[in-house]
């Protein structure tokens, strides 16, 4: 059921100029009076005039009028009714030749009383519909991971294309969720949380290497094949762009012709500072890289060596010339100190003994402990290269201790055949300090009962590295790591890092705030991760990928608060958060963002005002481009643009760089109303658009050159304006060879006017007896709607549509149709009559209310998730009074939208 | 861009010695045929669909029975003639208006295997029937990875309504895992491949990776259970939906745990598909190919296809038909018309008759992958121009292991249900049901 279909009173009025259309009323001295009226008026006139073809005996299109005993059953057939009421008032029914006839006051009385009984509806009573759980579709699920996550690509490109309801592709009913889909979430989670969470940790970082012809015109001679010469005191300098703050070791390999009595000096040099100076006491045979370690902002800095120290006597015995010859350099980082140590070369004391070349062994319970400097305050990390002899029925247990206070536990289910690596991490004061590394399961049994449990657990270390203090490495971390990871604040274990921050992301991911019960499902498996060996950031990637697979995070689950007093009892006003989900898919298709999330927080989202605030924010977010291209796209139908193929014979300049053109005006054109607030009338006639060289081209508009859209003034041009001339829609409601009045002129009813065109009858009748049609199209149909059983509809749709023959099958403007003229005057069925497309937008124009009312419609649909129903009537209605004293603003439309009950409520059906 | 060409190569090194799970089946299971020499095959089954009806005075045969021509539309299949069954007179009274009025096309397409009269919505409460195919997945899909697999080549209308009042989803699928989900087709060849045999970067899920997954669906399938006791009637639905996912994949899982179908035999040299096609007729056929691999390597024993839309006003240029197939084939008795439409049936037919061709191709135990399938190939509307929803243009195609006669015309009584064919197809892969959306009984001289 659908408000739509009270639109034939839209058509009564395009036709009869008849100007009542009942609005809501008070339902309960209405309803008595509908009832006395059906019994005593109604009732004889449908036996005399109906009951013949629609009755008991007969029911003619599967209709028995009798089968009605009250106003109830009618109203709960709705949808059939207000059919009836459209072809009585056509005077279509009773069919011609069928008698008695019933006067027109009669027709007139009894399609004003269905009017009249259809529109009791209370609009006292709060009413607000209840929206079937949503399902993120490809469009939302990718502008939400992007929002969460900031990585930019476009996982749901993949899946399948999501049913389309009421015209839209965000209708819970109608997006189902099965296997095929299930199967792209998951695998779509483990590549977004692969590309989201670096799992290299802090370390050597990356190495850029200028050499051969990237240093070839930097400074000195080329010198043999890969080499430069600095044969002289001077530099050899390049720009590197320094990508984030960090610690980067800048590297350079050099060797010198030595000669006179001091080795080669260098400098390495960063925007012309020196960083160190190098004696480079190395040949040709034994180049090699010096190197030093510095902390740079990020940004671009000229990094260069200098040969400092020439030296040239043109007297002396050989060799008698110093040269610094520059093999390559090189940038690594950003990277955080390491000092790596073997423990098999610790001190004899360390602890352990050692095992064959690959560490120490511990074989009963006890540790490995050595000292260690730690030069600065910070974050370190002590990671383990080890491996066990399992046995018994856990792994090896490591634990690792700073001063003899134990800072992490870790399972080392490694093997000897496959040993693994185990992270610590501290915040750790500047100082020496004692580092051990203990084991602290042993296990040793030679005759348990069950054989699989008898053995000697061992653990074996095989090489320790401290890495910090860890700072570099945040800097460098990709944006979506430092968004899921809460780093490098805190100084906790890894467990409690884990907590920390699978809350923060579930509580963003499911866009309220998640349960401890939920947390520790996820820490579940982050701990699962980690028994096997995996590192914190590889557990993270798996508990982050349950995140993405949720039902929470797939589905906008909205429950509503505790039940209002004030309400009736299945009615329940949405939480702030689940307000903060209606707004943001509405306008942004994702997330809310933080503000949003704040407002709702701080409970401000109950307050109608603030709502309507924070959608006059987010239209001016550049997130609205995305409602903007939704919404339009589908309102307008103009996503119909992809599959559009108009016949390459007929219209060779159609390719896919036009097809983008059209498309991009009509988006620019909407998104200049939504984002300055125009009057949505600038919809059907305006004297500006948005147009590139190619589409001015083909529009014959001069003076328009280049790729660029760019606001152009139609002012002059009588011919274009208004998203009904933009060659978007024109195409989309042709034939691949020719235009179609029809569909153009059902376009204007269904996504314009709000008055659709009843569906055509089952079985369209055969039109092979009839004489041959002949003639221009125009012509032709006009002999085609002769057909009484065809004319009732096609008299309403094909006027409209020749108003616009002007325009030919992709959108350009023609005076002739092959030979024949273009005739592009018509008739409307309200007697209305116009010379062309301008008369006709004006005539449309001056349908402002039916305009509106069929923008709010779709407006209300996109933002709710669901068809609208007959009681949504009121919140329409209400709109629509706002709107006129708002100059139709498109600002005020939405703001009206979102305070409605309907976009603040929801209803509960069947549980809760 | 794909050419020809590369789709062919895809299909090189499709060598007969290629190892075939389902001789490796451990003991003969529902759906398999007995072989006389004791070898079993399983037999498959896959509906094809083309939009818009057929011009059917060239498509009828005159004659009925073993001796009878092939009129043009159908001309292409010649070379199968005697390994198919046309079937005349077959109806989908189900798509009729019944009150419902128009919208007949998302109606025929809803329908066409389901044989239930789908509700009349734009949204809301879409329901029509479980349709064969998933009827038979549901009880032999356990034996081959996939269940079942949806193809096609159009994309689900992006907009708007697509026929009069009727959500988009009846007009786009044909597959209906239960009352309200219809199961979305895949038209992306090279995701039917990274289906069939895995995605080059994740050839084979690693045996931990599964484990993983297993735990990811034990702790969402938590979260949902959780949220399912807090929410209404319709949202319950739609959280079914998602458990039952879960469920498949999980099996998926075990599945691959047990080995079972561990020894994919991912052909050596096969080259994975770029993408779609840009050419209509190489998407269609690349789809066609996919679906000849999975039936070849037991990924699945069950498919459907659909060539185009219900509906699809495609324009057929590259045969000389600029026109729009919808718009043509309201035809209104002018021959050129009429003449145009043949040629978009026939250039159909010869897609169907080269899927045939490549089941042909392929040896199976005593016979052929062909003689092993039982192939439908129709539309859910007769004539275009009238939306008659009785005289269906349908061929049956393929042995069927032995269990079907081909190579005859038949023609049955008016008004027949289709769903009665669907009856006969489901006893021959041993998964009888008693009844099917609108069946009133098994279709009579299919085997005789």
């Amino acid at each position: 059921m659908r408000v739509r279909h009270r639109s034939p009173a839209l058509i009564a009025l395009l036709i009869l100029g008849v100007l009542f259309v009942p609005r809501p009323s008070r339902a309960s001295d209405d309803a008595s009076a509908a009832a006395e009226a059906y019994r005593t008026r109604i009732v004889p006139l449908l036996e005399a005039h109906c009951y013949s073809c629609h009755g008991n005996d007969k029911q003619s299109a599967d209709l028995n009028l009798q089968s009605y005993a009250d106003v109830a059953s009618i109203v709960s057939d709705r949808d059939r009714w207000e059919l009836i009421r459209f072809f009585i008032e056509d005077g279509d029914m009773p069919p011609a030749g069928v008698e008695p006839r019933p006067s027109e006051g009669e027709a007139a009385e009894l399609s004003g009383w269905i009017a009249a009984t259809l529109s009791q509806i209370d609009c006292n009573l709060v009413e607000p519909g209840s929206v079937t759980l949503r399902r993120l579709n490809r469009a939302e699920y990718n502008y939400t991971i992007r929002d969460l996550l900031g990585v930019d690509f476009r996982p749901a490109e993949d899946f399948p294309a999501d049913d389309v309801g009421y015209g839209f592709d965000n209708i819970g009913d109608v997006l189902t969720l099965d296997p095929l889909l299930l199967e792209k979430y998951l695998a779509a989670a483990e590549e977004i949380t692969r590309r989201a969470i670096d799992v290299a940790g802090p370390g050597p970082g990356k190495t850029i290497s200028y050499y051969g012809r990237l240093i070839r015109d930097k400074g000195g001679l080329p010198h043999g094949d890969d080499d430069q010469i600095l044969a002289s005191n001077g530099e050899l300098g390049l720009d590197h762009a320094f990508e984030t703050d960090g610690r980067y070791i800048l590297k350079a390999r050099v060797y010198g012709d030595q000669a006179g009595d001091e080795p080669v000096r260098m400098a390495i040099r960063v925007d012309g500072r020196t960083l160190e100076e190098f004696e480079v006491e190395a040949t040709r045979r034994s180049r090699r890289t010096y190197e030093v370690p510095v902390p740079l902002k990020a940004g671009t800095r000229r990094f260069a060596v200098a040969f400092l120290n020439d030296f040239y006597d043109e007297g002396a015995e050989e060799p008698a010339d110093r040269n610094l010859i520059v093999n390559r350099l090189e940038v690594q980082g950003p990277t955080d100190p390491v000092v790596s140590k073997e423990v098999e070369s610790l001190d004899d004391d360390a602890g352990g003994q050692p095992y064959g070349g690959k560490g120490r062994i511990l074989a009963t319970t006890g540790e490995v402990s050595f000292r260690h400097d730690f030069e600065a305050e910070g974050e370190y990390r002590i990671r383990v290269v080890a491996f066990a002899h399992q046995a018994g029925p856990d792994p090896a247990r490591l634990g690792f201790k700073l001063d003899g206070e134990t800072i992490d536990v870790a399972d080392v289910p490694a093997t000897e055949a496959d040993p693994g690596t185990f992270e610590a991490r501290a915040r750790v004061g500047k100082g020496k300090r004692t580092v051990s590394l203990s084991f602290l399961n042993d296990y040793y049994n030679t005759d348990h009962p069950d054989e699989a449990l008898r053995g000697d657990r061992n653990l074996v270390l095989d090489r320790v590295e401290v890495v910090g203090p860890v700072e570099s490495y945040y800097h460098a971390l990709p944006e979506s790591h430092r968004r899921i990871v809460v780093e490098p604040a805190l100084s906790g274990t890894y467990e409690e890092v884990a907590r920390a921050s699978l809350r923060r992301l579930a509580n963003r991911a499911y866009r309220r705030p998640s349960t401890p019960e939920e947390v520790e499902g996820l820490m579940g498996l982050f701990r699962m991760v980690r028994r096997d060996g995996g590192s914190f950031e590889e557990a993270m990637r798996v508990a982050v990928q349950a995140i993405l697979v949720s039902p929470n995070f797939l589905f906008r689950v909205e429950y509503g608060s505790a039940p209002d007093p004030g309400l009736a009892g299945d009615i329940r006003p949405l939480t702030d958060w689940e307000l903060a989900s209606r707004l943001s898919y509405f306008l942004w298709s994702s997330m809310p963002d933080e503000a949003l999330f704040r407002a709702a927080f701080e409970g401000r989202l109950q307050d109608p005002e603030e709502l309507a605030r924070q959608a006059r924010r987010m239209l001016q977010d550049p997130r609205a481009s995305r409602f903007i291209e939704r919404f339009a796209g589908q309102w307008l139908q103009i996503q119909n643009l992809d599959t559009a193929n108009p016949d390459p014979g007929r219209f060779p300049d159609f390719d896919d760089e036009l097809r983008l053109a059209m498309r991009r005006e009509t988006e620019l054109f909407f998104g200049a109303i939504v984002r300055e607030d125009r009057s949505i009338l600038d919809l059907l006639d305006a004297d500006y658009t948005f147009l590139n060289g190619r589409l001015a081209a083909h529009y014959g508009i001069p003076g328009v050159e280049g790729p660029e859209f760019r606001r152009v003034d139609l002012s002059g041009d009588p011919r274009r304006g208004g998203v009904l001339t933009q060659a978007s829609i024109l195409t989309i409601t042709s034939n691949p060879t020719r235009t179609s009045p029809v569909k153009r002129g059902k376009y204007i009813l269904d996504q314009i006017l709000g008055a659709p065109i009843p569906p055509p009858p089952p079985d369209v009748p055969e039109l092979e007896e009839g004489p041959e049609l002949t003639g221009t199209l125009r012509e032709r149909m006009e002999q085609h709607s002769t057909n009484p059983s065809c004319a009732s509809c096609h008299k309403r749709m094909d006027p409209l549509g020749f108003g616009f023959e002007n325009f030919d099958a992709v959108g350009r403007w023609r005076d002739t149709d092959g030979e024949a003229p273009i005739d592009a005057s018509g008739t409307l069925p309200g007697g209305e009559s116009f010379a062309g497309p301008g008369d006709l937008k004006a005539l449309l124009r001056a349908r402002s209310d039916d305009f509106a009312r069929t923008l709010a419609e779709n407006l209300m649909t996109y933002a709710l998730g669901r068809g609208l129903e007959y009681y949504d009537q009121c919140a329409v209605d209400r709109i629509l009074a706002d709107l006129d004293g708002h100059e139709y603003r498109f600002g005020r439309l939405v703001a009206d939208i979102v305070s409605s009950d309907a976009f603040r409520k929801r209803k509960v059906e069947g549980g809760n | 861009m794909f050419s020809p060409l590369s789709r062919r190569t895809v299909l090189k090194g499709l060598g007969t010695a290629m190892a075939l799970p389902w001789l490796e089946a451990m003991a003969p299971a529902a759906g398999l045929a007995r072989r006389p020499e004791g070898k079993v095959a399983p037999t498959r089954m896959a509906f094809l669909y083309v939009p818009n009806g057929a011009h059917m005075p060239e498509w009828t045969p005159e004659q009925l029975g073993a001796d009878f021509a092939l009129p043009r539309v159908l001309e292409p299949l010649d070379p199968f003639k005697q390994q198919l069954l046309v079937l005349s007179g077959l109806a989908q009274d189900t798509a009729r208006a019944h009150g419902d009025g128009g919208g007949d096309h998302a109606r025929s397409m809803a329908c066409f295997l389901t044989g239930v009269h789908p509700v009349k919505t734009n949204g809301a409460d879409i329901r029509a029937g479980v349709s064969v195919d998933q009827v038979a997945a549901a009880k032999m899909g356990h034996h081959t990875r996939l269940p079942s697999l949806e193809l096609g080549v159009d994309p689900s209308a992006q907009s708007g309504n697509c026929d009069s009042g009727y959500s988009c989803a009846y007009s786009s699928n044909i597959s209906w895992r239960s009352p309200t989900q219809p199961v979305p087709k895949e038209i992306n060849p090279r995701l039917v491949f990274e289906r069939l045999f895995g995605d080059d970067s994740s050839d084979q899920l690693t045996e931990r990776r599964r484990r993983y997954n297993r735990s990811i669906l034990d702790l969402v399938s938590e979260d949902a259970r959780r949220l399912n006791g807090r929410l209404g009637v319709d949202d319950r639905r739609k959280l079914d939906e998602y458990l039952g996912a879960v469920r498949e994949i999980e099996r998926r899982l075990v599945m691959a745990e047990q080995k079972r179908t561990e020894e994919v035999e991912r052909p050596d040299d096969l080259i994975k598909p770029e993408g779609v096609p840009k050419d209509n007729q190489d998407h269609l056929r690349l789809m066609l190919d996919m679906l000849v691999l999975a039936f070849q390597t037991d990924q699945t024993r069950i498919a459907t296809m659909v060539f185009a839309n219900e509906g699809s006003n495609k324009s057929y240029n590259w045969i000389d038909v600029p026109e729009g197939h919808h718009s043509l084939s309201h035809h209104q008795g002018n021959a050129e018309k009429q003449g145009k439409i043949a040629r978009i049936n026939r250039y159909h037919v010869e897609q169907f008759s080269y899927f045939l061709g490549r089941l042909a191709e392929i040896p199976e135990g005593d016979g052929t992958l062909l003689d092993h399938s039982m192939i439908v190939y129709g539309s859910g509307i007769g004539d275009g121009n009238r939306h008659n929803h009785n005289e269906l243009p349908i061929v049956l195609a393929g042995g069927g292991c032995g269990r079907l006669r081909t190579g005859r015309h038949l023609r049955y009584d008016e008004n027949t249900p289709l769903n009665n064919l669907f009856l006969s197809m489901l006893d021959r892969l041993d998964t009888p049901v008693e009844e099917l959306g609108d069946s009133t009984g098994r279709l009579d001289h299919l085997d005789g």
